[in-house]
């Protein structure tokens, strides 16, 4: 009987208690909710901190239209950029003191999707002077492993198991003109049966941080990916490189001074 | 009993926005989904329920979505040739709930939810009061949305929740990858050149969707058809069209974005000797001038066929959830 009694009681307890609008009452918090009446713990903060890395593309040192076979390749053919896709990983700043700062991250850019191109860090970066910055391009093998990335983009740069798993470093693609008939090209870096080819970019380059953020803007120029110390000619390695040790190798040996840097602040 | 009733009566009197409401009698749908397969995202506005789903059922193979009742999805969308059609070649409803691209050439991007939308009122120009004025859909909108008036959104709504329900993932090549079944000798081969630069099939149909879910033009013809020409504008666009799954091939004849191949083996010639040069050509298609395309030899012709073969999953063919419940 009392039972009967308590359960409605309770009930229209509820009913007044359900009808405060819910949600993050503090002006502060990046969800503030102003019809909100009562706090439901949902407020989330920006952090204080960014450091923000802007990835740059350049084409014989400047920007560039995609899908136009306007740009010369150190081998003398003309070419174009349709696709541009790679990992960096483990970004490194080197302190003066001989300390590191290790970021420990694997960042998917697309070249043509703006939302990609910037790596943002939200934690504090220790303020001190610096020596330098270092970074992976593609993954290593503690990264490189199949099945890391289930989600796109990041799954769409599989690299198939019969062909070593893991995931692509760099997919590049475009068409060239190779005296006078339009060819394709694919730079599709990786792993080739398992045998790691991604390399690592140093900048030496002295910096301080003194608010515990910094931006860096790192460029890559796309023709430095065929030259220097091995001329990569399409006509010659072909467009199916994904097995071919050589070809690895000297993309990645031209890589390491693909990429230059420009401390911000 | 007494209890329940009553807390129910709380909840019919009145919403916290103030407009009348009543009991949403709703549970989650709960599905395990193999672990080789992508996170699929799931609308917090419209979160997927067995209430849900059975509504969205309803309405996929029923003509009431058609202002004069002549048509409904499952007319085109037949579950026994994998929810395609042989005559229209309509695009397969095969794991489309982890699709952001829609339609063959990305008329829609989004959510499931936007492209039912966009069937609801652009495709369908369903007529909502055929639904309010129906004996059985207002009450089941109103359990699952807790609405009175059927709007647009709900109808949308409710089928994105069916969609996210059409998932095939029982094939052989699932349970190979589960380390349930094996290859035989020739799907393994199949399987080799599909996943190596020998057929280079996985650059547009790897991973476990077989779908990168972009656009390409994988050089059909030297004057392509607009494609998604026809929404950008752009003429490097010009011929490029959805990559299709190709779970359940086998049952989804015909083929290409005008279905102007018939089986397996007319495909596949095309992509070993047919490519077509265009200037927009994806350049992953290789060899377009000569050979033509992978120039596969027979047997390993016959064998990628094999492997492709694996992709099919009966289950989904004659799952009874999935089915007509009329």
């Amino acid at each position: 009987m009392r039972i009967k009694l308590i359960l409605p009681f309770i009930a229209l307890c509820l009913i007044g208690t359900a009808c405060k609008k819910k949600g993050c009452t503090d002006s502060l918090a990046e969800n503030y909710n102003s019809s909100a009446e009562k706090d439901d713990n949902s407020c989330t903060y920006a952090s204080t901190y960014s450091t923000n890395f802007d990835f740059v593309h350049e084409l014989d040192g400047s920007s560039f239209f995609y899908d136009t076979i306007l740009y010369q390749h150190p081998a003398g053919q003309n070419y174009s950029v349709q696709t541009l896709k790679y990992f960096v990983s483990n970004i490194v700043l080197y302190k003066t003191n001989g300390d590191s700062v290790f970021i420990d991250i694997a960042h998917y850019v697309n070249a043509r999707d703006a939302a990609s191109t910037t790596f943002e860090y939200t934690e504090s970066i220790e303020n001190a002077s610096y020596t330098g910055i270092a970074f992976v391009f593609g993954l290593d093998e503690m990264k490189n492993t199949t099945g890391a990335y289930l989600n796109p983009p990041e799954n769409l740069m599989e690299w198939p198991i019969p062909m070593g798993g893991g995931y692509h470093y760099m997919k590049m693609e475009g068409k060239y003109d190779s005296l006078g008939v339009t060819k394709n090209y694919n730079i599709h870096t990786g792993a080739a049966q398992g045998v790691p080819h991604y390399f690592k970019v140093s900048f030496i380059q002295p910096f301080t941080v003194t608010d515990n953020q910094l931006h860096a803007e790192i460029t890559m120029e796309l023709n430095n990916w065929f030259q220097n110390p091995t001329l990569f000619d399409f006509d010659v390695f072909g467009d199916a490189i994904m097995g071919d040790q050589t070809a690895q190798q000297a993309i990645a040996d031209n890589g390491v001074d693909v990429f230059s840097i420009n401390i911000i602040n | 009993m007494k209890w329940i009733f009553f807390s129910g009566l709380a909840f019919l009197f009145v919403g916290c926005n103030g407009e009348p409401v009543s009991i949403m009698e709703t549970t989650p749908y709960v599905e395990t989904i193999p672990s080789h397969f992508p996170y699929m995202q799931v609308s917090t506005q419209n979160p997927t329920t067995n209430e849900g789903v059975a509504l969205g059922r309803m309405l996929y193979y029923d003509n009431k979505l058609h202002p004069n009742q002549a048509m409904s999805c499952s007319q085109c969308h037949d579950q026994s040739n994998a929810f395609t059609d042989p005559v229209v070649n309509s695009l397969a409803h095969i794991n489309i709930g982890w699709s952001s691209t829609f339609l063959w050439n990305g008329k829609v991007e989004g959510t499931l939810e936007d492209i039912m939308m966009f069937e609801v009122d652009e495709f369908f120009h369903t007529d909502l009061s055929v639904l309010n004025n129906d004996d059985e859909y207002p009450i089941r909108f109103e359990r699952v949305f807790g609405v009175t008036t059927i709007e647009s959104k709900h109808v949308a709504y409710a089928l994105a929740q069916f969609f996210r329900t059409l998932n095939s993932y029982d094939s052989k090549y699932d349970r190979v990858l589960q380390g349930l079944e094996t290859f035989t000798a020739a799907e393994a081969n199949g399987y080799d050149i599909f996943f190596s630069e020998r057929g280079d099939c996985f650059h547009c149909h790897g991973g476990a969707l077989t779908t990168d879910n972009l656009m390409h033009n994988n050089g059909l013809d030297a004057m392509p058809d607009d494609g998604r020409f026809t929404i950008t504008n752009n003429p490097a666009d010009k011929g490029k069209f959805k990559t299709p799954t190709l779970r359940n091939i086998e049952y989804t004849s015909p083929y290409m974005h005008d279905g102007r191949y018939q089986t397996l083996e007319e495909v596949l010639t095309f992509y070993c000797w047919g490519l077509q040069d265009s200037p927009t050509i994806d350049p992953l298609m290789k060899n377009v001038g000569f050979p033509g395309g992978i120039d596969l030899n027979q047997q390993d012709f016959d064998d990628l066929i094999s492997f492709l073969k694996t992709l099919s999953d009966e289950s989904f063919l004659t799952n009874e959830s999935l089915s007509d419940p009329f």
